[in-house]
């Protein structure tokens, strides 16, 4: 997975700049998927390099209220990253009518699949992934991923048709 | 319970908050109203959710396991964040909106809780009323955190669990995206087979008093709890349904109890006594003095603007030059007492630590505060302690009467007895003596009720040139000692509840009986919105920790 593949997904949202905020979230969330923005929004600001205005990152260990606004420095390279496997974990979540969070998704995926292209035509994005076969969960989820919801995910990964459609038009395609 | 809250916030008379499973924390301007009211009831919310729900009650047990322990606390915390805060963010601005009308800019300053709140309006477009919609976002936040958690804990025990334990549909935040794909159908389903329910069972008044466009007022009248509460269950046991069918493990409305309760016992057998609070009983939640209690219980003010204010202790100093720096530049000599872990809290001491000579075994330390320059910030504040009540007696012969002299005991103080003896007479020779409030009032209002005292309340407003605060004085022996809450108004509405609550008929409220301490209570207040770090109700324990 290379981060310049989220190039074609940034241009068919038409998100131009290098921060992005709560906007261009939702619209790259419409291009790949019809699930309620907010929580594509919500998985995508568990990023690492997720900013703040008062240079304060996302409090550690309680709730609070505060009136700080934050973005996404896209020339950070884990960010762009993160971002690339949000989406690609929205797209999956719909196209594969998954009972599953895009947060935990995004986590998992990468163990199952490979992304082998991503390509913007008239038509949509066109995700072109490639399925890894039967794998164990890595070890880095082992804490925190369910083995049963690990087993349906790739259950329902390697009985997926060849080509799926996209919401905001395109495709899935599996290998 | 949030509709008692409600009533308790509009019954009569760039802030920001933080709750931990300890307690919450409020640093409310005091310029806005509408908007601290947001933030003291978006705080209560969180509270409110983690203390009746499983999830909650892994929480409360996972933020205070010693050691490696405790670290599933961060990864529990993360899974439940978007539910907590959804709620909290609905329930608290359609409930100061009740109060204060349509407050539709006041998220303006928390432009992250925007979208939060628009989702949850969105999600609860086609219930009706309300009431209604606050209880649906709550049966709809309550269904989220009733999972098999505390199941899976006891399972496996307290330190080998891991989240991955729990299916993600399983998870608070799952659930509510869940919901949230679902859309709006589902909460209008649920309502109207809830709105049948209670037709059915209960006079058809209850529903009549939650109109669309309908006075949140009217329909949380205590008349109409049970009716409510039937209305709140039906709901969540539609919404139930519909999760289970999406393949959730799900627990019923109180499904969470049995689980509680042996997790807690799991807990006593491995580590002891951690601090946990016995949840309130469903008959508690609707006894607002009760209520009342157990948010003042978890609320801190912070009134120092974040960090506790810097102290000192100032070097031995015979007792005219004590006067003297006291003096300075005020009209007024206030002389504070504290116990020393209380001290220990409120400020930050050189070294990060409460000066040897204050740790004496004693009892509470007494000592006068010298501002250094309070027009500046980072200004230190200073301590001239007083060792006796001689000192006390000395002091207040040099000061001769210049202006007032107050003494202002935190009712913590007052747990040393002997220490109390000891001191009480040079305290009340000395001028008038305020006890600030610093501990939970179940500690001394029914004592109050039990022996018939009268008691007489006094709530005032205080302002300065950047704020407005408020405060409740109240008096059980005709006003020889003054009990003070520094605080805002919903704080000291909810003591002014809780004390009504409690002593019923002994209660009065007399303006005019704070005619002989009008020149101290006012330099008091300002005194300690001027040097007290915080003011909170759990110095004896309970609530907050200190980190």
């Amino acid at each position: 997975m290379t981060t310049d593949e989220l190039d074609a997904i940034l241009a068919s949202a038409n998100v131009k700049g290098s921060q992005i905020q709560r906007t261009e979230l939702e619209a790259i969330c419409r291009s790949v998927c019809a699930i309620p923005a907010a929580e594509f929004i919500e998985a995508v600001t568990q990023a690492p390099g997720l900013s703040w205005d008062d240079g304060q990152t996302r409090p550690a260990g309680y709730f609070e209220i505060h009136s700080r606004h934050w973005w996404i420095d896209m020339s950070d390279a884990g960010n762009r990253q993160h971002l690339l496997a949000v989406t690609t974990a929205a797209a999956l979540v719909d196209a594969l009518r998954l009972n599953f969070s895009i947060s935990w998704v995004t986590r998992v995926w990468p163990a199952v699949l490979a992304i082998q292209s991503i390509s913007r035509r008239d038509d949509g994005l066109h995700l072109g992934l490639v399925r890894q076969g039967v794998t164990p969960i890595p070890l880095n989820l082992a804490a925190s991923v369910n083995p049963s919801d690990y087993a349906d995910f790739t259950k329902a990964v390697d009985g997926a048709p060849a080509v799926l459609p996209l919401e905001g038009g395109g495709t899935i395609t599996f290998t | 319970m949030t509709d008692h809250l409600a009533r308790l916030c509009f019954d009569g008379p760039g802030s920001s908050g933080s709750y931990t499973t300890h307690a919450f924390s409020l640093r409310l301007s005091g310029v806005r109203q509408p908007l601290d009211h947001v933030v003291y009831l978006h705080e209560v919310h969180h509270a409110a959710l983690n203390d009746v729900t499983a999830w909650g009650s892994a929480l409360h047990v996972y933020a205070r396991l010693p050691g490696d322990a405790g670290q599933q606390f961060i990864p529990l915390l993360d899974a439940c964040r978007t539910t907590h805060e959804s709620l909290a963010t609905f329930a608290s601005v359609q409930i100061a909106s009740a109060r204060h009308g349509a407050l539709d800019g006041v998220l303006a300053a928390y432009p992250s809780y925007v979208p939060l709140y628009e989702a949850a309006v969105h999600l609860l477009s086609p219930v009706q009323g309300p009431n209604r919609r606050q209880l649906m976002a709550n049966a709809l936040a309550r269904l989220c955190m009733q999972t098999p958690v505390l199941e899976e804990i006891a399972a496996v025990g307290l330190g080998t669990f891991r989240l991955a334990a729990i299916r993600d549909i399983d998870r608070p935040d799952a659930r509510w995206n869940w919901f949230a794909r679902q859309g709006p159908a589902l909460a209008g389903v649920a309502a109207a087979a809830a709105d049948r329910a209670l037709v059915t069972n209960f006079d058809r008044a209850t529903l009549d008093s939650d109109e669309s466009g309908g006075d949140l007022y009217t329909s949380t009248d205590r008349s109409h709890d049970e009716a409510w509460d039937y209305w709140e269950a039906a709901a969540y046991e539609r919404l139930r349904a519909a999760l289970s069918a999406g393949g959730a493990r799900t627990l019923s409305f109180n499904g969470h109890q049995d689980g509680s309760a042996a997790l807690l016992a799991l807990v006593a057998a491995e580590h002891g006594d951690i601090g946990l609070r016995a949840a309130m009983s469903g008959e508690q939640r609707h006894n607002d003095a009760a209520l009342a209690s157990s948010v003042l219980q978890q609320v801190r003010h912070d009134l120092s603007g974040g960090e506790p204010y810097c102290a000192v202790l100032l070097p031995p100093a015979g007792i005219a030059q004590v006067a003297e720096l006291a003096g300075g530049d005020g009209d007024a000599m206030i002389v504070d007492a504290r116990p020393a872990e209380r001290l220990a809290a409120l400020y930050r001491w050189p070294g990060e630590a409460l000066p040897e000579r204050l740790r004496v075994p004693g009892g509470p330390v007494v000592a006068v505060r010298v501002l250094t320059d309070h027009r500046e910030p980072g200004s230190v504040i200073g301590h001239a302690v007083l060792e006796t009540p001689d000192d006390l007696t000395a002091l207040s012969g040099f000061w001769n009467g210049r202006g007032p002299l107050a003494v202002c005991v935190s009712a913590s103080c007052l747990a040393d007895r002997g220490w109390a003896k000891r001191w009480l007479p040079a305290f009340t020779s000395a001028g008038p003596v305020f006890v600030l409030v610093d501990i939970e009032p179940d500690r001394f209002v029914p004592a109050w009720a039990r022996d018939g005292r009268n008691v007489t309340v006094v709530g005032l407003d205080v302002s300065d040139t950047a704020a407005r605060r408020t405060a409740l004085m109240f008096t059980a022996d005709a006003g020889t000692i003054w009990w003070l809450v520094v605080a805002d108004d919903v704080t000291v509405r909810l003591m002014a509840e809780y004390l009504r609550g409690q002593l019923g008929s002994l209660l009065s409220s007399d303006a005019q009986s704070l005619r002989a301490v009008r020149d101290a209570m006012t330099a008091l207040v300002s005194h300690l919105l001027a040097t007290e770090s915080f003011t909170s109700f759990d110095a004896l324990g309970g609530g907050h920790d200190n980190r």
